[in-house]
C-alpha cells in the first residue's frame, strides 16, 4: 500500500471535479481575456490531477504519459491564444472580452 | 501512418516556402503529395496498433478530406496573399496541410489520447487561419471566439476522457464497457467535445460568427473538412459504445440541431451566416444516422459527409468569387449572377440544389439514406420532424436559387483567375461524377 492509496479514490474525483467547475465558472464569469485563459489552464490541471491519481490506483503508466501530452498541447494552445490576444490589444488597447461582440445574428 | 508523415513533411515545406528555390514547383509537389498520402493507405491497409487503426473508415474519410484540401489549396494558391500581394500565402497553405493531417488522424485513432491530439492538431491551425485576415476586425473577433470556445471544448473532452479512464482504467473504447456512473459521464462529455467541432446544438454558438469572420476561402474549406473529420471521429466512437449510455442525449441533440439550424437560417440576410446555420442543420441530419448504429450507418454518414463537403465547397467558392468582384456576401449580391458569369451560376445552382436535396444531385441521395435510416429505426415522431426540416431547408435554399436569375445590382461580367477556373471546373466535374456514379461512393463499405 503506497501513500497514494491512503486517500480514497473518490476524493481525487471530487477534488478534480470541483477544480474543473471553478475553472468553468471562471470562463463564464471573467471578462478579462487573460483571466479566461488562466481558468482554462485550471480546467486542464483538474484533468491532469485526475489522470495522475487514477494512474496510481490502476498501476498503469499510460495516464502519466497522457499528462505530458496534455501539457505540450496546452503550451501550444497558450502560444496561439497569446498571439490572438496581442492582435486584439493592438486593435482596441484592451483585452476586455466585452469590447469584442460585434458579430451577431 | 505514411499519409500523416507525408502531410507533415509537406506542411514543413510550406512553412519554409518563402525561402525555398523553385517556388513554381510548390503546387505540383503538394498535390502529388496528397495523391501519395492517399496511396499510402493501401501500403499499410489495414494497420491496427494500440494507438492507431488505419482501416476502411480512415481510408475513405481521409480520401474525402484530402480531396477537400486539394481543391482548396488550388483556389487559395491562386488567390495570392491575403493582403493583396502577389506571392501565394505559403504559411496559410502550410497551416491548411497541418490541419488536414489532424483531420486524417481524427479518423485513424484507436487510443483516446490520439483522438485528443488529432482534435488539437486540427484546431490550433484553424484558430490561426480564421484570424489570418489581420486587417479585418471581424476576422480577429471570430478567431478569438473560436479559440476561447474551442479551448473550453477540448477541456471538456479531456475531462470526459479522464472520467472514462477513472471509470474503466483504459483509454481504449469498446475494450471495457462503462457500467459505472463515472464512465458513462465520461462518454457523454467526450461526445460533447466532438459535437462542438461538428457544430451541434447546444455547442453551435461559434459556428455563425466564425463562418462570417473567417476569410471566405478558409470558411468553405474548414466547413467541409471539420464536419467530415468530426463525423468520422463520431462514427468511430459511437460504434464501440453501448447505445443506452448516449442514445437519448444524441437524439435530443439531433432534433434540436436540425430544427434550430433551419429556423435561424430562414431569416438570414448574410450568405455566410445563412450557410452556417444550414450547416448546423446538416449536422443534425447526420446525427440521426447514429440512432441506432446499424451496418448502413457508416455508408450513410460517409455519403452525406462527402455530398455536404462538395456542396459547401462549391457554394463558398462562388461566394468568394462574388466578394472578389467587389460585392459583400449578402443574399442580394447574388442578383444578376446569371448575366455576369454562366459557369459560376451553374456551379452555384448545382451546389445549392445538392445541399437542398433535389434529385438527381448527391445531396438528395444522402437525405434519402438518412430518411430510410429513420424509417428503419421506427421513430415516427422523429421521421416527421426530419421531413418538416427538409421542407424548411428547401424553402430557404430556393431563395438562393432564384436570386441569380433576377435583375442585378451590377452588370459587369465576373472574371476568374486561372486557378479559380481550375477549382470551379474540378468541382463541376466532381458534382457530375457524383450524379452519374453515386454507387462509387455508396458501395465502399
Amino acid at each position: 500500500m503506497t501513500y497514494l492509496e491512503t486517500i480514497p479514490s473518490e476524493w481525487y474525483l471530487i477534488l478534480s471535479a470541483i477544480v474543473f467547475c471553478i475553472g468553468l465558472c471562471g470562463v463564464l464569469i471573467r471578462r478579462n481575456a487573460m483571466s479566461v485563459l488562466m481558468c482554462i489552464e485550471m480546467m486542464l490541471n483538474a484533468v491532469m490531477l485526475l489522470l495522475v491519481a487514477f494512474s496510481g490506483y490502476y498501476r498503469d503508466f499510460s495516464a502519466q504519459i497522457a499528462v505530458f501530452f496534455i501539457m505540450i498541447v496546452a503550451a501550444a494552445e497558450v502560444a496561439v491564444g497569446l498571439v490572438i490576444f496581442s492582435m486584439m490589444f493592438k486593435k482596441t488597447s484592451s483585452i476586455d472580452l466585452d469590447d469584442w461582440g460585434h458579430l451577431k445574428g | 501512418m505514411y499519409s500523416i508523415i507525408i502531410l507533415t513533411v509537406l506542411g514543413i515545406i510550406g512553412m519554409l516556402g518563402d525561402m525555398l528555390p523553385l517556388k513554381r514547383l510548390f503546387l505540383p509537389v503538394t498535390l502529388l503529395g496528397f495523391a501519395l498520402a492517399w496511396l499510402g493507405y493501401f501500403f499499410e491497409f489495414p494497420m491496427h496498433t494500440s494507438l492507431f487503426s488505419f482501416d476502411l473508415i480512415s481510408m475513405c474519410f481521409g480520401g474525402v478530406m484530402l480531396v477537400i484540401t486539394g481543391i482548396s489549396v488550388i483556389t487559395v494558391y491562386g488567390y495570392g496573399s491575403f493582403k493583396h500581394g502577389s506571392e501565394p500565402p505559403y504559411t496559410v497553405l502550410a497551416l491548411m496541410i497541418f490541419a488536414t493531417a489532424g483531420g486524417l488522424l481524427m479518423v485513424a485513432w484507436s487510443h483516446l489520447m490520439m483522438l485528443f491530439l488529432a482534435i488539437e492538431i486540427l484546431s490550433i491551425p484553424l484558430y490561426v487561419l480564421v484570424g489570418s485576415q489581420g486587417d479585418r476586425k471581424a476576422s480577429q473577433e471570430a478567431s478569438l471566439k473560436y479559440f476561447l470556445l474551442g479551448a473550453v471544448a477540448s477541456c471538456i473532452f479531456l475531462f470526459g476522457m479522464a472520467l472514462y479512464y477513472a471509470g474503466t482504467g483504459s483509454f481504449l473504447l469498446g475494450a471495457v464497457h462503462p457500467h459505472s456512473l463515472v464512465g458513462s459521464a465520461g462518454v457523454l462529455l467526450m461526445i460533447a467535445g466532438v459535437c462542438f467541432k461538428a457544430g451541434v446544438v447546444p455547442f453551435h454558438s461559434w459556428v455563425p460568427d466564425v463562418y462570417e469572420g473567417a476569410p471566405t476561402v478558409i470558411t468553405g474549406w474548414m466547413a467541409a473538412l471539420v464536419k467530415v473529420a468530426a463525423f468520422g471521429a463520431l462514427t468511430k466512437m459511437v460504434g464501440s459504445l453501448s447505445y443506452s449510455v448516449w442514445g437519448l442525449e444524441v437524439m435530443g441533440m439531433a432534433v434540436l440541431t436540425m430544427t434550430l439550424g433551419n429556423v435561424l437560417a430562414v431569416q438570414q440576410g448574410s450568405l455566410k451566416r445563412l450557410l452556417a446555420y444550414s450547416g448546423i442543420a446538416h449536422a443534425g441530419y447526420m446525427l440521426l444516422v447514429f440512432l441506432p448504429v446499424t451496418e448502413t450507418s457508416i455508408t450513410t454518414v460517409f455519403f452525406y459527409g462527402a455530398s455536404y463537403a462538395l456542396g459547401t465547397l462549391g457554394v463558398f467558392t462562388v461566394i468568394h468569387i462574388l466578394e472578389q468582384s467587389g460585392l459583400s456576401a449578402t443574399v442580394d449580391a447574388l442578383r444578376g449572377l446569371f448575366k455576369r458569369n454562366k459557369t459560376v451560376t451553374l456551379l452555384w445552382c448545382l451546389s445549392v440544389l445538392s445541399l437542398a436535396g433535389i434529385p438527381p444531385l448527391p445531396g438528395f441521395f444522402a437525405k434519402l439514406l438518412v430518411l430510410m435510416h429513420v424509417v428503419k429505426a421506427h421513430h415516427s415522431g422523429l421521421l416527421w420532424v426530419t421531413f418538416l426540416n427538409f421542407l424548411v431547408g428547401v424553402y430557404y435554399y430556393f431563395r438562393l436559387i432564384l436570386y441569380p436569375f433576377t435583375g442585378g445590382l451590377s452588370e459587369e461580367s465576373v472574371v476568374l483567375s486561372v486557378w479559380q477556373k481550375v477549382g470551379v471546373v474540378i468541382l463541376l466535374i466532381l458534382t457530375w461524377g457524383a450524379v452519374l456514379f453515386p454507387e462509387f461512393l455508396l458501395s465502399v463499405f
